[in-house]
């Protein structure tokens, strides 16, 4: 049988459709999952500057100190993302076999 | 009104009326380039990736700068996720239910030696092996019944190229298939 032939044959397989709620269900999707902005008043962006300012210096004098800031900094963005995960797990669908 | 002007303004204005009319619009050939790239056994995986593609769209809108056609950065986006999915979760043709692979067309082929199941199981097998691109565009080709110009909208590359695209994954296939006797 030519090869023409064998891939002419695919045609017959079944082609997945999008269904007709389906753009409704991807907008409820996307619509529930997308983060907020976060929006800093001026005060609240000077305020951290500030702490940012003084905080570098004194915690920067010591290799103990720059190991604590690097662990809290990463103990915070493991939370951060972890928040994320299940926030997003619970309006997503459940994954198939991927 | 266009896609360009409809992705502005769903940047601008975040309004989940326009992104509901750029998903009404673009789902089908989202969903045909994302299942052409997983292949016809992974129905279900495809529409979960089309729907990832536009959850990243919506939330990479602003990225979007209208220097190309809204299409063309939508199904780079398509592309890259399904590919990405793809490799990340590292399927397996062992996915594959073989009873699918059952073609019904090549059915009355009873004077084969190989028998119909076994060969269309083989053919998969080989398109399974071709690289992404090649086994693209077989699939959006043989499978989809996608037309040139389709392809050339959904992977963003000339007429000429998609059908040397096409060309050179046949003859790929052509010669692994030879060397197990199975094409004429």
């Amino acid at each position: 049988m030519s090869l023409e032939k064998q891939l002419r044959s695919l045609a017959n397989l079944p082609k997945p459709a999008v269904g007709p709620f389906w753009a409704a269900r991807v907008t409820a999707d996307a619509t529930a999952t997308t983060p907020k902005s976060v929006s800093v008043s001026r005060g609240e962006a000077i305020y951290w500057i500030a702490l940012a300012g003084i905080a570098g210096p004194l915690l920067l004098t010591s290799w103990q100190r720059i190991v604590c800031l690097v662990l809290v900094l990463l103990s915070v963005r493991f939370v951060a993302a972890l928040t994320v995960l299940t926030s997003r797990s619970a309006v997503r669908r459940p994954q198939t076999t991927l | 009104m266009t896609d360009e002007a409809l992705a502005a303004r769903f940047a601008a204005a975040r309004d989940p009326d326009d992104f509901r009319t750029l998903v009404d619009r673009h789902g089908a050939m989202v969903l045909r380039l994302v299942s052409s790239i997983l292949g016809p056994f992974r129905g279900t995986d495809a529409e979960d990736i089309a729907q990832d593609v536009f959850l990243r769209m919506h939330e990479r809108i602003g990225q979007f700068r209208g220097e190309a056609k809204f299409t063309t950065w939508l199904y780079r986006l398509a592309y890259h996720v399904a590919v990405n999915r793809l490799r990340t979760a590292r399927l397996r043709f062992e996915h594959v239910d073989l009873e699918k692979l059952r073609l019904p067309s090549v059915a009355a082929d009873a004077d084969a030696q190989i028998s119909t199941g076994e060969r269309a199981r083989l053919l998969a097998e080989e398109i399974e092996r071709l690289p992404d691109l090649y086994r693209t565009v077989i699939y959006l080709h043989y499978w989809q019944e996608a037309s040139i110009q389709d392809m050339t909208a959904l992977l963003g590359a000339p007429p000429n190229t998609i059908k040397s695209y096409l060309f050179r994954a046949r003859a790929r296939l052509g010669d692994a298939l030879a060397k197990k006797g199975l094409t004429t």
